[in-house]
Order: C-alpha cells, then structure tokens, then sequence
C-alpha cells in the first residue's frame, strides 16, 4: 500500500473534489428526482435513517469507509440518499462519498467518464494491472487521511446468490481500512422490499429498508493476514445486518428463498 | 528443496482455487494465476497466505502484489526458502 501521497495527486483530487460539488448542485436534486418520482422508489423511515446515519457520523469524525451491500446498480446512489440530506451538499459535502466503480462498465463512453468523474468516483479495473490498482489505492488512502467518506462494496460485485456473500469479499477492502489510523467502517444493509436477487435496476415503485452499524476495526494491523481479518470482520458485520433485515421483514426472506430454489 | 519441488507446491496450492482445471495439466512457469487459470484476484491473497502457512514464510504485500504467475510465486518462495 503507497503510504505518501504527491502533491499533485493531491491536487488533482481537491480539483475533483471541487468540481464535483459544482456539477453535484444541480445533478443530485436531478438524481433525487429521478430515483423518487421516475422510478417510484422510497426510503421507509427516511428521516429517522438520516438520523441515525448523522449519529453514526458523529461517533466517527475521522476516516471513514462505507460498505453496503451490493444487489443493483444504483446502490451507491441509493445509499447516498438514504444517508445524507440533499442540505448535506451545502453544509457537509464529505457525506456525499467518494465511489470506486469497475472502470469496464463504462470506460467506453465519455460523457458516462465525466459523469463519474462528477459523481466522486475513482474507477478501478477488477483483476487488471496492478499498478494501476495501487494507484487508486493510494488516491483512497489519501482521501481518507484528509477525513474524506470512501465507499466501496466488498463483495465487488453485485452479490450472484441475492445475500451478502461474506465469505467472498475482498480483501483489499481490509487492506485500506487497515491502511489508515483510526479508519472506521459504516457497514449499511439497504435492500428493497421486491429485491430478490442482483438486477442492474431495482424494480420499479418499491421501499426500500436500511439497517446500519459502525465498526472499528481496533488496533492498526498491517500485513496480508490482518487485511483478511479485517475483511472478513466487515463481511460478517453485514451479514449480521442482513440477518436482522430478514428477522424483521421474514416475508422478504420467504421471497427471496424461493427465488433462490 | 530445487526450484521443481517449490512449484510442485505451488501448483498443489493453487489448485484449490482454480477455476478452469483443464488449464492445470499444461501448466508451466508463465501461465497466469488470473487469467490463464482463472482464479478470482480476491482469492490470491488466500493462495499467498498459504504459501505462507506451508513454507513457513512471511511475505511482504508488495511481493504479493508482484506475484502474477506460476513463475512468480514459484521465485518469491524459493527466494525465502533457498
């Protein structure tokens, strides 16, 4: 893991950073809506989420990495808005977190290259070179050093059996955590109500459920060993959560069972 | 312990996480542990950690973010146990 960041690296991101916000003023509201009115979703007890998100972030003033589950697509756009009021981009622009996305998935078109450049996002190839996967690890750790919110989904993709597949995240989520002093992680569980297993959108008109918790991964680690503890820490912390989900809603879990058969 | 017998190892190692097994019977020092046998980049820290398990080695993360091939890993273990 690079430990110093460059100038310009520097740079570049507080340039990112800064245009982003510009471009976020007008386009968040548009996502909002599209996501709110255009497809029909809602967050259920939205302001008390936002409450407890806002407490959660309270609790955790420095390094911060949000990990949710991935089912969808828009998962990230989801969480944002599920955490973070749209008076956050005035007052808070750090809750609004920086993503990584696979660069494959839209790499090919430029206006989709700006869009995410615009959206905070740090696109990464799976399994490509390694230099440059090191040198978006080292962007990452740099944002979080500057006390910046990173979101990233360990199990990397979408999940193929529609539940947190803990056994399988990816250890460079352990890796970064481990990498920062002081880094904490925001584990969110979000699912909609018809969510039954990974779809690029989520079906149209439905609610979706938040569940979240803070962990600390306690002692600075460093080492492949502890990248996997870590790892698998976060891994069965969302899998806790998604098991609370299914407690709660064991309709949701009949569903998605007998999807899975 | 040669060099062959360090591969043997590794081959054996990696094995469990192979996905594509018909690619293992013509395996040799250049063949890819990604893309050639297929193994999701995830697991390669479980194969590193392996390594480390069964040579009674301590492997740095930039030498395992170096190990790419058969090959690699093959010289990044002899280089510790030689």
């Amino acid at each position: 893991m690079p430990a110093a960041s460059s100038r310009r690296q520097r740079w570049a991101l507080a340039l990112q950073r800064c245009l982003s916000r510009a471009a976020a003023l007008p386009l968040w509201p548009l996502a909002l809506f599209w996501m709110r009115w255009v497809r029909g979703y809602r967050i259920e007890d939205l302001r008390a989420t936002r409450a407890r998100a806002r407490a959660l972030l309270r609790r955790a003033p420095g390094p911060l990495l949000v990990c949710p589950n991935h089912l969808t697509w828009i998962d990230s756009l989801l969480v944002q808005w599920a955490i973070a009021s749209p008076w956050q981009l005035l007052t808070q622009f750090r809750v609004f977190a920086w993503n990584v996305p696979e660069a494959n998935n839209f790499s090919h078109n430029r206006w989709l290259r700006g869009a995410c450049y615009l959206a905070k996002c740090l696109p990464i190839r799976r399994g490509g070179d390694r230099a440059g996967q090191r040198r978006v690890l080292s962007k990452l750790v740099t944002l979080l050093r500057q006390r910046e919110l990173v979101m990233l989904f360990p199990e990397g993709r979408r999940s193929r059996s529609g539940r947190v597949e803990a056994s399988t995240v990816a250890y460079g989520v352990g890796k970064l955590a481990n990498a920062v002093p002081g880094c904490r992680v925001l584990c969110i569980y979000l699912r909609g109500e018809k969510q039954q297993s990974r779809t690029v959108l989520p079906e149209r008109r439905q609610r979706f459920r938040v569940r979240m918790t803070l962990l600390n991964p306690g002692q600075p680690r460093s080492g492949l060993r502890a990248a996997r503890t870590t790892a698998l820490e976060i891994g069965a912390e969302l899998a806790g959560l998604e098991e609370e989900y299914f407690q709660a809603f064991p309709t949701a879990a009949v569903a998605s069972s007998r999807r899975g058969r | 312990m040669t060099r062959q017998d360090v591969m043997n190892k590794v081959i054996e190692i990696v094995r469990p996480f192979v996905k594509d097994s018909a690619a293992l019977s013509a395996v040799t020092a250049k063949t890819s542990i990604l893309d050639d046998l297929k193994v999701n980049s995830a697991r390669l820290v479980d194969i590193v950690l392996a390594f480390e398990d069964e040579f009674d080695i301590e492997v740095e993360d930039e030498d395992a973010d170096r190990v790419e091939t058969i090959g690699d890993a093959t010289e990044l273990v002899f280089a510790k146990v030689a």
